[in-house]
């Protein structure tokens, strides 16, 4: 201890005095308590001004610290053909801010602000933008610059990676239609406000857009979320993919054979659908001119809306199946009755002729449509009471408006009945397909009904939405039946002879049994037919052994004294044909090609002349 | 097992077993909750920082109960070698340390790292005890070797550098020497050498200095020199008055930094809000009560002043640590003694626990002490029992 050592070490001082040992004054230790004391207290009321006064503000600061908000970037859902291709989709893109006020490299002394030309020099390489160009873009504006738009996830980690103070990426969506103008007839755009401006892009907006909610999270610092005042469904994500009944393959395939026949005929445009007869998805809709959806700002705005499904034409011949089978529906005519072609007929003192004005003389319906027989028609149909055939027109929904999900379809036109029952040309020109007018997705429904046994169909080109990589399945809706199945079957085996040895020759296919009838349609305007203005059609079903498509185009004022159905539309369909039957796997029918053997040799094109039977 | 039968125990003795006891458990469980999340996210089990600090604590505990019952004269025997052998480490720390935070605090012996400037100041304590118990007595010899001593040590702390230690070191010193009774004047002027001691560190030391600046005003640079205060102080500040509950601050999510050891406070403070706060607090103040009581019923000189040094130290650093927490003192890095994670604060609080409980035990009497030769000191006794 030290005690003795310092009692010693004391004696050796000159002043040899005993100090006492005083001992720890008990005042000196209340002290010490009471600055400990004093501590604790001042630190209760820190805590009393951190906790009590200050907690509020605190906690709110802490929470929007803690707390991530996402709020809803407006993405929208895929859409796809019916094999999941994809046809329009979102992609992240970026806009890059320049703020030239805060412009610093990595490793910059914070004092230190880059000119824009330093920063342009690093970034004119990335964003492929001459640095004269971006300098003049920054000019002398402190921040707030849009310096590039439409920078894909690459290019702007590239500028991320960069590390440069003062640059700022946004992200947005951009839509992306990858087919081109492939689809751009019916899925339509959107603009650069994103706005739908065509198409099923406005017409399923609402099914569009992607379920999106803004959302508060909390999470740790590492990003980890917080099982904490969740509301429900709050990671509820959907990838849900519009999907569509329409095939790429075929649509192209289609819109290029469409589009070669409309430049080299020097027609004003054209149409090709194919329809699923069995439930009125469309495989085929391709249509020409058209546009390239991702660059809409090139393309009149008119070419926006498709006019297969909007504008309305007198289909001509190509009805006059139909018109068969609604006589053969009333027992008006017989399947093996036949009608005396004389060339001519006056009707209500006007005159009606066949379209080369000869006469066929007795023939049957089967040669009626071959070689496309307007006077004979009008003889089939003249035994049906007018206001009986205005009714039937009237009930395969001539008039009214196709139920349909294709965007803007519109009713077709017919003559009151009161009109069509007073005035006995209009039962007569409606016997061969004119004097009313419809659009070709009516006309394709009607000969669906045909090839399908009598149902309408709805025609629609959506099978609905889809989660992940799922594909919607077939739709097997049965429509309304409307015509006895043995009828249709008669009429069926009519349109086969056409392509076997009438008119429609030109879309015989070895090993397939395929019907069909060619129209060559006068073009009305203001109610006077125009002279030289033509439509030129061709309808098809195959096969007929079991009908499940139905292929028609319609190419509208091919110029030249040739055109006619079976010169400008049957080769289009053709192709579509061969094409349609290698996509679907459609197996051949067999060995006979021809249902019904012709009496008498074939004849060529529409309107060659033939004998009586 | 006990140095002394339970029922002969003064109350203070009892109950600050009692209270360490409380101090120690809940001090796991703030750490249990304050290190969870990181552990399980940085060392892939989240009861890897619990585990060693229970291991820590029972050799601690065993630390404390070597304490209790070894007498207080042998532990001043040691305590000038062991103040010197500190001296030493903590000069070793700063040749062969393991630089953590810009520091080099830790001395790898083996497995294990010691902080040296922690262990040594149970004995810095005792040898302060020893030095002022009869100051006037002293030879000038002996009061400068050891205030030589004690300043090399404080020195050699700061070049570390680590200011809260030095400075806690200083403040107990200082608070030690003012309890002995020393002159005022003498004890002013100490101060202000020391303050200026304190004031040059910080201005040569940029680090210090940034801490100090961003301490007046954390919220000027939230993301970087006020970081961790901000931190703290949301997380204290979102405790409000109930507290978040139990498990369940948010701030200890990797918002905050070194949660479990330096800011382990804003933790609980957040878990348990207010009243958690002022019922720690009261807690601080019962235990210096009791140190204070413990002081005054001590016997000799070196008892009393080494209860109120322990009273100094424990109360101090954690006074210091929450205010650091709380935003009230700059940003150093002081543990809260039982609580924060670290096996040498662990050894180093409960053997000062220890020394303190010891101290109530041979205010008794009946245990340790020598029978006093001198007869000035036994008079000098004013609350001499009757044996």
């Amino acid at each position: 201890m030290t005690d003795p050592e310092a009692g010693r070490r004391s004696r050796r001082r000159p002043r040899q005095r005993v100090i006492p040992l005083e001992p720890v004054p008990a005042a000196r230790m209340r002290w010490v308590f009471t600055l400990l004391c004093l501590g604790l207290i001042g630190l209760m009321g820190r805590m009393a001004w951190l906790q009590v006064m200050q907690s509020s503000a605190l906690e709110a600061r802490a929470r929007s610290v803690q707390t991530q908000r996402t709020d809803p970037l407006g993405t929208r859902r895929p859409i796809v053909d019916r094999a999941g291709r994809l046809v329009a989709l979102d992609e992240e893109r970026f806009r890059l801010w320049a703020h030239p006020n805060n412009f610093r490299f990595p490793g910059d002394d914070p004092s230190v602000v880059r000119q824009p030309l330093d920063l342009a020099r690093r970034l004119s390489g990335l964003l492929a933008l001459p640095m004269a160009d971006l300098v003049q873009r920054m000019g002398d504006r402190p921040s707030g610059i849009r310096l590039a738009e439409g920078l894909d996830p690459e290019t702007a980690s590239e500028v991320r990676r960069l590390g440069i103070s003062g640059l700022d990426l946004e992200a947005y969506s951009h839509r992306v239609y990858p087919q081109g103008n492939l689809f751009a007839n019916v899925v339509g755009f959107l603009n650069l406000e994103r706005e739908p401006q065509a198409g099923l892009e406005q017409s399923r907006d609402r099914d569009l857009q992607r379920h999106e909610q803004s959302r508060s999270l909390r999470r740790g610092a590492d990003g980890t979320p917080l099982p904490d005042n969740l509301s429900p469904g709050i990671f509820f994500g959907d990838d849900l993919r519009l999907q569509l009944t329409l095939d790429a393959r075929l649509q192209e395939l289609a819109a290029k054979a469409l589009a070669a026949q409309v430049k080299e005929w020097s027609a004003k445009k054209g149409v090709a659908i194919v329809m699923d007869v069995r439930n009125g998805e469309l495989l085929a809709l391709a249509s020409t001119p058209t546009y390239d959806p991702n660059r809409y700002w090139d393309f009149p705005p008119a070419l926006f809306r498709e006019w297969s499904v909007q504008d309305l034409y007198e289909p001509g011949s190509t009805f006059k199946p139909i018109n068969l089978a609604i006589a053969l529906q009333e027992k008006v005519i017989g399947p093996n009755d036949t009608v005396n072609d004389i060339g001519q007929l006056q009707i209500g003192g006007w005159p009606i002729f066949n379209h080369d004005k000869g006469a066929n003389g007795v023939i049957d319906f089967a040669t009626v449509l071959q070689v496309s027989s307007n006077v004979g028609m009008v003889q089939a149909m003249r035994n049906l009471e007018p206001l009986r055939y205005w009714q039937w027109l009237s009930k395969l929904g001539l008039e009214s408006k196709p139920d349909t999900d294709l965007p803007g379809a519109v009713a077709g036109q017919l003559k009151t009945s009161q009109q069509f029952t007073t005035q006995p040309i209009e039962p007569a020109t409606a016997a061969f397909g004119q004097g009313f007018s419809l659009t070709p997705l009516k006309l394709v429904q009607l000969h669906a009904l045909l090839a399908n046994g009598g149902r309408m169909v709805s025609p629609h080109i959506t099978r609905g939405l889809r989660s992940g990589d799922g594909l919607a399945r077939r739709n097997r809706t049965l429509g309304q039946p409307l015509i006895r199945p043995e009828v249709t079957r008669t009429v069926l085996a009519w349109m086969e002879s056409v392509v076997e040895k009438g008119s429609g020759k030109g879309a015989r296919t070895a090993g397939y049994r395929i019907g069909g009838k060619t129209g060559t349609a006068q073009k009305a305007l203001n109610g006077v037919y125009v002279p030289g203005a033509k439509i030129c059609s061709f309808v098809a079903t195959l096969p007929i052994e079991d009908p499940r498509y139905v292929v028609l185009v319609v190419v509208d004022e091919p110029q030249g004294g040739n055109a006619y159905g079976s010169t400008v539309a049957v080769p289009v369909a053709k192709q579509i044909i061969d094409g349609l039957l290698v996509i679907e796997k459609i197996p051949p029918s067999g060995g006979r090609t021809a249902h019904q053997p012709a009496r008498r040799p074939a004849v060529a094109l529409d309107g060659a002349p033939a004998s009586a039977g | 097992m006990l140095p002394l039968d339970w029922s002969l125990w003064p109350a203070e003795a009892r109950l600050l077993l009692t209270l360490t006891l409380i101090w120690s458990l809940a001090g796991l469980l703030i750490l249990g909750s304050a290190s969870w999340w990181v552990a399980s996210r940085e060392m892939g089990e989240g009861a890897y920082y619990l585990k060693r600090q229970v291991i820590w604590m029972l050799a601690s505990w065993g630390l404390l109960s070597l304490a209790v019952s070894t007498d207080l004269r042998r532990w001043m025997k040691v305590a000038g070698p062991a103040v010197w052998i500190g001296c030493l480490l903590v000069a070793a720390t700063l040749l062969f340390g393991d630089p953590v935070n810009g520091a080099s605090r830790w001395l790898p012996i083996g497995p294990m790292q010691i902080q040296p400037s922690e262990l040594v100041k149970p004995f810095v304590v005792l040898q302060a005890a020893n030095l002022f118990a009869h100051w006037k007595r002293s030879g000038v010899d002996q009061k400068l070797l050891w205030l030589g001593s004690f300043g090399a040590l404080i020195l050699l702390i700061l070049k570390q550098p680590n200011l809260s230690t030095a400075a806690l070191t200083g403040l107990l010193l200082w608070l030690m020497a003012f309890s002995a009774g020393l002159r005022l004047r003498s004890l002013f002027g100490t101060a202000l050498v020391g303050a200026a001691l304190g004031f040059s560190s910080i201005m040569i030391n940029e680090y210090q200095r940034l801490r100090v600046v961003s301490f007046l005003n954390p919220w000027q640079d939230p993301q970087g020199d006020g970081y961790q205060l901000v931190q703290s102080l949301l997380a204290i500040g979102s405790g409000g008055i109930l507290g978040q509950g139990f498990g369940l601050s948010t701030q200890k999510l990797q918002y905050l930094p070194i949660q479990s050891t330096d800011f382990i406070f804003a933790v609980y403070a957040e878990e348990f809000g207010f009243i958690g706060s002022v019922m720690l607090l009261l807690f601080l103040m019962l235990v210096a009560f009791l140190g204070l009581r413990v002081a005054l019923r001590c016997r000799s000189n070196q008892a009393r002043l080494t209860a109120i040094g322990c009273t100094t130290l424990l109360i101090g650093q954690s006074l210091m640590n929450l205010a650091v927490a709380s935003g009230a003192m700059p940003t150093t890095g002081l543990p809260l003694p039982m609580v924060s994670y670290g096996g040498n604060s662990l050894l180093s609080s409960l053997l000062v626990a220890g020394l303190l409980i010891r101290c109530s035990l041979e205010s008794t009497s009946l245990v340790g002490g020598r029978r006093p030769r001198r007869q000035n000191e036994r008079s000098n006794q004013h609350l001499a029992p009757s044996r």
